[in-house]
């Protein structure tokens, strides 16, 4: 049932394909069921291929994974009342690996051009069936060098206040362990999220307790 | 880092008035950030010196201090310092640095401050020593800035051509400050002094109470620059002390003038004041006072009163009150010298004059008396020569500084327009004479007199009226005081005025160790204008003490 790809390969892993664009986010659904990259990584999209010369590579934090039913109209119900284990419906009903399916939403936190890394929107969105890579180490550590992300990931929020913290704590997180010095990296993102969240300390207050190493 | 010393942080806020306020990088904690310490801010186009005045906390949000962060976590704590909380100084930028240190060109007053933004550095010992300049034949090394090695110079000509005040509560360091000042108006030889020692603390040695040791004194340091004169010989034998000439008064010099200085001190009313002026025109100028003394019976005054018009009430007090002259020893008929005429001598050859008052020291009125006395003929004959050298087109007096301890007994508001010395300290720069004041009440001083002093050293003052009388009308005086008030009780010292080219807080330099002596006692580099008597260097002289 887990979800996660490895993240310390050297090559970006396919992890899905655009399905919704827009400048500030796109959506993109999972080839297989549950295979969507943690809340609050980092993928990157397009970029590669034909499509390198023409669109840049653009960067998301994941701010949400669902999965549901392939047809609106055809609710999922529950399967599992003889079966002893969770794996047990899955293996009885293959044709819910095709009916059912996992997509994830994210925030465009920046793109890639010419080899240099922006933290602002892209000129355009994501291309529809652009593929979605998961970020390689070396990836995550250069675009979170600098931390000029942060502004657009605290801007673009993913929904609801709440969530939004969340995504930003575990993006934070999650890049912190590719950094060489992974506690002064979340220092110095405390204290630019410290500064964007001046006037509302009780929110700086508990996003740095999710931030503490 | 270019000459610059450790980055501070940003320029955030200011006046020209008020200073500026530099909000501290979270590196910088506000702990390595002390009032009084020397800062320079680097603009566009200027670079800017000047004074650490406040140090302050900030929050950016108001709503901080209802909400408390988690600070026993180290990294919520690492993370909100400098940034949701953060330090910040005021700084007072008094001087636009020369754009390459080391230039001809001279810090000068600053007219503008910083841009936002602007870099703000610990001023570095090259900054500091650009400002406040080399030790040389003018520059005296007066002390260090606080925390630093560099030397702060004192212009010297600047300190002379004015009056200067030494003020401070009693055991703040007033005595040693004015040794120092003192030492180095003698090194540089641009003016003669005549100090009034009234403790008996600047000719011969004086006592360091703080390390229970003796002090030399400027004779000891100086030897035959300086002459030192006993109003008391007996008192100065005893501290080993053979003064070179004994002081003796004789009742003919005394004018009442020098009654009405007396007047509020000897709780006389203003008839029996004004009594010696009818006095000295009834009995004759020269002879009024030793026969008006002389007179014993009650019908001998009541007749004299009848006679000059004076209430006879007023002139028994008056009688009553001067009879104290006669238990002065220094006090005679008639001298066989001119003491007064002696002191000026010394002075005309460029020497240095210490008045020892031994017991007398603690009588103020016998102080009052006498130094209002000296310095009113002094005053005369410099006017006189003054205006001579005027006629003839010559130079004129060589500068004289009169030392005077004990300052708002002769500088109160009632007696400063009365006594020589608020005259001195009003007018006679013109004359080439000036006075050091010492106090340690400076608020008891007239204001007018206080508006005249050129250069201020402050040790540690805590009564408002002293504050606000050393530091009324000086630039900035509002953060001045902040400073002031943080001086610690012993060695420190605020300096401003003509002779520094910014207030600087001082640790005063040693004095009393052997090696203090042997750089204090440096000879000057230019010959005595007098009859270059001093002839054997005060090196030797100290080769003889040391061996």
């Amino acid at each position: 049932m887990s979800s996660h790809q490895p993240t310390d390969s050297s090559t970006p892993q396919r992890v899905g394909e655009v399905v919704e664009s827009a400048s500030h986010r796109f959506q993109a659904q999972c080839y297989q069921l549950y295979q969507a990259p943690p809340l609050g990584s980092l993928v990157s999209v397009g970029g590669q291929g034909e499509a390198r010369d023409v669109s840049p590579r653009v960067y998301g934090v994941l701010t949400g994974i669902d999965t549901q039913g392939l047809e609106p109209g055809r609710p999922v119900i529950a399967r599992g009342a003889e079966a002893q284990r969770e794996e047990d419906i899955y293996r009885e009903n293959p044709q819910l690996e095709h009916l059912l399916c996992t997509r994830f939403e994210a925030v465009v936190v920046g793109y890639e051009s010419a080899d240099a890394f922006f933290h602002h929107l892209p000129p355009e969105p994501p291309r529809i069936h652009a593929f979605v890579h998961s970020c390689t180490p070396r990836q995550i550590l250069e675009f979170t060098h600098s931390p000029g992300f942060l502004d657009l990931l605290m801007a673009s929020g993913g929904g609801s206040q709440a969530v939004s913290d969340e995504v930003v704590a575990s993006c934070l997180r999650l890049a912190s362990v590719h950094h060489p010095d992974p506690r002064s990296f979340l220092v110095g993102s405390g204290k630019i999220l410290a500064l964007l969240l001046a006037s509302e300390p009780p929110r700086v207050n508990a996003m740095l307790r999710r931030l503490s190493p | 880092m270019n000459g610059m010393g450790t980055p501070l942080g940003l320029v955030v806020d200011g006046s020209l008035g008020q200073g500026v306020e530099v909000r501290l990088d979270p590196a910088t904690s506000v702990e390595e950030v002390k009032v009084g310490t020397f800062v320079t801010l680097q603009g566009e186009k200027l670079r800017f010196f000047g004074v650490v005045t406040d140090v302050k906390l900030g929050a950016a949000s108001p709503g901080l201090k209802y909400n408390l962060p988690d600070v026993s976590d180290p990294f919520i704590s690492e993370v909100m310092g400098g940034t949701a909380v953060f330090g910040s100084i005021a700084v007072l930028p008094s001087l636009t640095m020369p754009a390459v240190l080391g230039d001809s060109d001279s810090p000068a007053p600053a007219k503008t401050i910083p841009p936002h933004f602007a870099r703000a550095f610990l001023a570095s010992e090259r900054d500091v020593q650009a400002v406040f300049g080399n030790a040389d034949d003018q520059h005296f090394w007066i002390g260090n800035p606080l925390d630093m090695e560099t030397k702060v110079c004192l212009d010297l000509k600047s300190l002379t051509e004015r009056s200067m005040g030494i003020f401070g509560k009693s055991g703040t360091g007033k005595t040693f400050l004015t040794r120092l000042l003192l030492v180095g108006i003698l090194q540089s030889d641009l003016a003669s002094t005549l100090i009034f020692d009234m403790h008996s603390e600047y000719g011969w040695q004086g006592r360091d109470a703080e390390r229970n040791r003796q002090v030399k004194g400027l004779k000891q340091l100086f030897g035959s620059k300086v002459a030192v004169f006993s109003l008391d010989e007996k008192s100065s034998r005893q501290r080993g002390l053979s003064p070179d000439e004994v002081v003796r008064i004789s009742y003919g010099d005394i004018e009442p003038e020098d009654i009405e200085a007396l007047r509020e001190n000897l709780g006389l009313s203003d008839v029996a004041a004004q009594a010696a002026y009818n006095l000295k025109q009834r009995l004759g100028a020269g002879k009024w006072l030793e026969e008006f003394l002389g007179m014993g019976g009650r019908d001998d005054l009541s007749e004299l009163s009848s006679s000059i018009n004076v209430q006879p009430q007023a002139l028994a007090a008056l009688h009553n009150r001067l009879s104290r002259f006669k238990r002065y020893e220094f006090m005679v008929s008639r001298t066989e010298r001119d003491s007064v005429q002696r002191i000026l001598e010394h002075l005309d050859r460029g020497m240095h004059v210490v008045l020892e008052f031994g017991r007398y020291g603690n009588d103020p009125h016998a102080y009052i008396l006498v130094a209002n006395l000296l310095t009113r003929r002094i005053h005369e004959r410099y006017v006189q020569r003054h205006e001579e050298a005027e006629g003839k087109g010559g130079p004129g007096p060589r500068p004289l500084v009169i030392a005077i301890e004990e300052a708002h007994k002769f500088l109160s508001p009632g007696l400063a327009s009365q006594t020589i010395f608020g005259i001195i300290a009003r007018e006679l720069r013109k004359y080439s004479v000036t006075l050091m004041v010492i106090d340690q009440r400076p608020g008891g001083i007239d204001q007018e007199v206080m508006s005249q002093v050129g250069t201020k050293l402050v040790c540690l003052l805590d009564n408002e009226r002293d504050i606000d009388a050393v530091l009324g009308g000086a630039p900035g005086s509002r953060e001045l005081r902040t400073v002031l008030a943080r001086l610690e009780s012993k060695q420190q010292a605020l300096i401003y005025g003509h002779a520094v080219p910014m207030p600087v807080v001082v640790h005063t330099r040693e004095f009393g160790s052997a090696d203090s002596y042997a750089e204090l006692s440096r000879t000057p580099s230019r010959p005595l204008s007098g009859d270059g008597s001093a002839s054997r260097s005060s090196g030797d002289e100290l080769k003889d003490i040391f061996g």
